[in-house]
């Protein structure tokens, strides 16, 4: 999940940035030459943001009554390396 | 309630992304519809100094345009003038017009509001080169590309050069 809300920030700064620093090469393009660009397909990329993978554990309850957990971060704390944050 | 959150803010991401993704493709349009000077010719006596660009209605691509003319004006390139109408009542000397998505329906109309001079019409919309748009603008394989109605253009008096011609999806 972090990672997909990395990737997508990554995704607008590109976006961003792709739009700004081509502006002045921009307007002298050809015709052939702008014909060639390929616009950023708005659908592929709001796709690729729900399909990106996320991690799933299932964890039964007599798991998390033998932990001691009383949160969620508690709980998943065991099963992902270095730690869980949520910060949404 | 954590998979809402994600929801929205996944929603919101797209939204932020498609948006820029328009503008972009806006952008590129305007970047043709300045370079159709190079590839179609008006009559000499509608030539005014000017190489006049009208939208009519609201759309996005008049930003782009006005932009690129503000660019062009910089660095010494074509005299150019972008007009905005909101009615065709409005229309006044254009080299190319811009019809936006909400005036598309009334092609008709305001190909008699401008009839007898040879304005280039322009669309964004799927159909409007068979309508009365001499180009109408399309994506293909997520590149630009744009339909000519060499007649439509050559019968109010324009001449498009066969490089056009041979870019164009030819209706």
């Amino acid at each position: 999940m972090k990672v997909s809300m990395i990737s997508a920030a990554l995704l607008l700064a590109n976006s961003f940035a792709h739009s700004q620093q081509t502006e002045e090469e921009l307007f002298d393009l050809s015709l052939e030459e702008l014909m060639n660009i390929e616009i950023v397909s708005a659908s592929k990329k709001a796709e690729s943001l729900f399909d990106a993978p996320v991690s799933s554990y299932i964890i039964s309850k007599e798991e998390i009554l033998n932990s001691g957990a009383t949160s969620v971060p508690d709980a998943l704390k065991p099963m992902i390396l270095g730690g869980v944050s949520f910060s949404l | 309630m954590r998979r809402m959150k994600i929801a929205v803010i996944g929603l919101i991401i797209g939204l932020i992304i498609t948006n820029a993704a328009y503008a972009q493709k806006t952008k590129y349009q305007s970047i043709f519809i300045y370079n159709f000077y190079k590839y179609i010719k008006w009559p000499d006596d509608f030539n005014k100094g000017k190489f006049v660009i009208g939208v009519l209605g609201e759309a996005e691509i008049q930003g782009d345009l006005e932009s690129m003319v503000a660019s062009k004006k910089q660095s010494n390139g074509l005299d150019t003038e972008v007009k905005k109408f909101s009615s065709f009542s409005e229309l006044s000397h254009c080299n190319v017009l811009f019809i936006s998505s909400k005036f598309c329906n009334q092609i008709q109309e305001i190909q008699q509001a401008i009839v007898g001079t040879p304005t280039l019409i322009v669309t964004d919309k799927t159909g409007m080169a068979k309508k009365g748009a001499a180009i109408n603008f399309v994506e293909v394989d997520g590149k630009i590309r744009f339909e000519l109605n060499q007649s439509t253009a050559e019968n109010i008096g324009l001449g498009v050069s066969g490089s056009l011609v041979n870019l164009a999806i030819l209706i």
